[in-house]
Parts: C-alpha cells; structure tokens; sequence
C-alpha cells in the first residue's frame, strides 16, 4: 500500500491512522491531522489508511 | 490603573503579545511569558517530524494562544493553515501571515485582505499582519479584522520602527486595535510605539535573540506599559529645534548679586 504522509510517499501496511500516530510516537491530542484534504476529529481516527491516500500531520511550534 | 485592550470583547491586561520561534532553549518559554506579563501567545503549525514534540507543553495554562498562518502563499492556503490550528483545540484566534516573498519576508497586502475576508466568513477571529499601508488596513478593517498588525520594520530585523511615518497614519485612521508587529528589537522601540498610539506589540525575535530572554521579556513589559502610561498622559508640547529653551525652575527671586 501506497501512501502520501506529509509529502512523502511510503509503502507499508500501515493499519488505522491511530497505528500510524503511535507508530511514529505522535500524541493524537496535540496533532492535527489532515486525511485527503479532510481535517479529522480525534475520534475518527481509527479509519484504516488506503492506497493513494494523502495524510498531513501537524501540530503547533515555535513562531511568531 | 485599569487600561485593558479590548479584542474580540476579551479584556486582556497586557498590551504585549509574545512569539515562541528562534528560542535556543523552549524550556524557558514559561519564565518568559511569566515575566513579559503577555496573555497572547504566538505559535506555528508545521508538519510533525519524527520524534519532534510540539510547542503547548511550554506554554502555560490561561494564555491566549494565537496560531500564525505562517509558510501561507495566497488566501486559500492561509485559510487551509487556519481551519488545522482551530482543530487543534485552542480556540478561533489567527494572526494571518500571507507571505510570498521569502527574501525580505514582507506581508502580501491583497493575499491578507482576502484571507481575512475568507477566516472572518468561517467566524474566526483574525489578526492579519501587514505591511504599514493605510489601504491595506482599511481592507482588512472592512472584511472584519479583529485588530491590524503593522509592521515596524522587516521581521526579525531588530530594526525598530522604521515605518514610524505610517504607523502614526494608520494609529490616527484605524478605529480597531493597532498592533505593531514585528522589527521591534529593543524595549524603547516597543515604548515609542505605545507612545505614539499603538493598542499593543508584538515582540519575538528581540526577547528570543538575547542573551538573558526572561530579563528581556520583562524589559519589554515595563516599557510597552510605560509607552502606554504616557500615551496616556498626554505629553507636554516639543518644542522646535533650536527654539527657545523654558527653565523648569523660577525665573523670580534670586539671591543678590545672582541672576543678573
């Protein structure tokens, strides 16, 4: 399976979005995630990741 | 003395917002923010890399945050940037950043005018910064800014205000809240600002590039306040250059043989 997260292409058996988060040490309550240009709530991230999706992963840092 | 700035009906105490970018360190975030005294906070949003924590953790608990759109070309991706922050949970403020121009990092006028027609719409409550443009502000006034941010000089310049000219143009013009953003690189910078009207600054680079930021941060505080205190009391008339001087002390009733 193919997938696009954060504009790299990775191939992998990825599971649930929830699998990725943990998989990578990623704190679902501080990440914001992107699934195809949708923003999903937290409870919906036990989707399971398809071939061809796009995800973004984002949270909040330094800035002014 | 009881001066809050009021923005978005939110009284807020402190007329000194601070950013959290370029600390060497961000475990000092917490001292600094406790001894600048601000309640609204700059952050970013970035893509998480692997093994990278986020910023909230040094934040302390009951500031306001305010998310940047910053790394936003055009209105659509400022507006993208804003819907993620506001998913985040930490609430509908956004200071819009709409920048294209990655040499001297100077705000798109016409980009920001739109996004913060586009963020307004979807009811966020959006502090666009801009360049010190009279029209500029004025577009974003009428799409519903919440307050404008000019600034002083190019982004982390630490250059002050060398805008001063427009700044005052736009203080005089601008019935929403001013706040001068970004250039402001030294404590009697911020206070000229407040002197001449600002409602607030918005000071990063200056605290984080010091050597002591929690000295810094508190430096800025005391002056945005004193700027203030004096906005407020009205200075006395400057005379002109070369004018005559006017003794602080009588003229009358000199001792003999004195003041002749």
């Amino acid at each position: 399976m193919r997938v696009v997260i954060n504009g790299v292409e990775e191939t992998d058996d990825f599971g649930s979005l929830e699998d990725l988060l943990q998989s990578r040490d990623m704190d679902p309550l501080t990440v914001v995630v992107e699934y195809n240009g949708q923003i999903l709530r937290h409870e919906d991230l036990d989707r399971p990741l398809l071939d061809g999706d796009r995800i973004e992963i984002v949270q909040f840092v330094g800035g002014g | 003395m009881e001066d809050p700035l009021l923005i978005a009906g939110l009284p807020l105490k402190s007329r000194l917002f601070i950013g959290t970018g370029k600390y060497g360190d961000d475990s000092l975030i917490p001292a600094v923010v406790k001894a600048s005294g601000a309640e609204v906070i700059t952050v970013a949003l970035r893509r998480v890399e692997k093994g990278q924590k986020g910023i909230l953790s040094h934040i302390p608990a009951g500031v306001r945050l305010l998310p940047n759109t910053s790394g936003a070309r055009t209105a659509e991706e400022a507006l993208r940037l804003a819907r993620l922050a506001r998913a985040a949970g930490c609430g509908d403020w956004i200071k819009i950043e709409v920048i294209s121009d990655t040499r001297h990092l100077l705000p798109d006028g016409y980009e920001t005018a739109r996004a913060t027609e586009l963020l307004v719409k979807e009811g966020f409550v959006a502090l666009p910064y801009i360049n010190a443009d009279l029209y500029v502000a004025r577009a974003c006034v009428s799409a519903g800014a919440a307050a404008v941010m000019p600034l002083g000089a190019p982004i982390g310049t630490n250059r002050g205000l060398q805008t001063r000219e427009m700044l005052a143009i736009i203080i005089e013009e601008i019935e929403i809240p001013v706040v001068v953003d970004a250039g402001l690189g030294r404590p009697s910078h911020a206070c000229e600002a407040m002197e001449m009207g600002a409602s607030a600054c918005l000071v990063n680079t200056a605290i984080a590039s010091a050597r002591d930021p929690v000295l810094m941060a508190e430096a800025f505080g005391l002056s945005v306040r004193a700027g203030r205190e004096s906005f407020l009391a009205r200075a006395g008339a400057m005379k002109g250059l070369g004018e005559r001087a006017s003794a602080s002390s009588p003229l009358t009733g000199f001792l003999d043989g004195m003041g002749k």
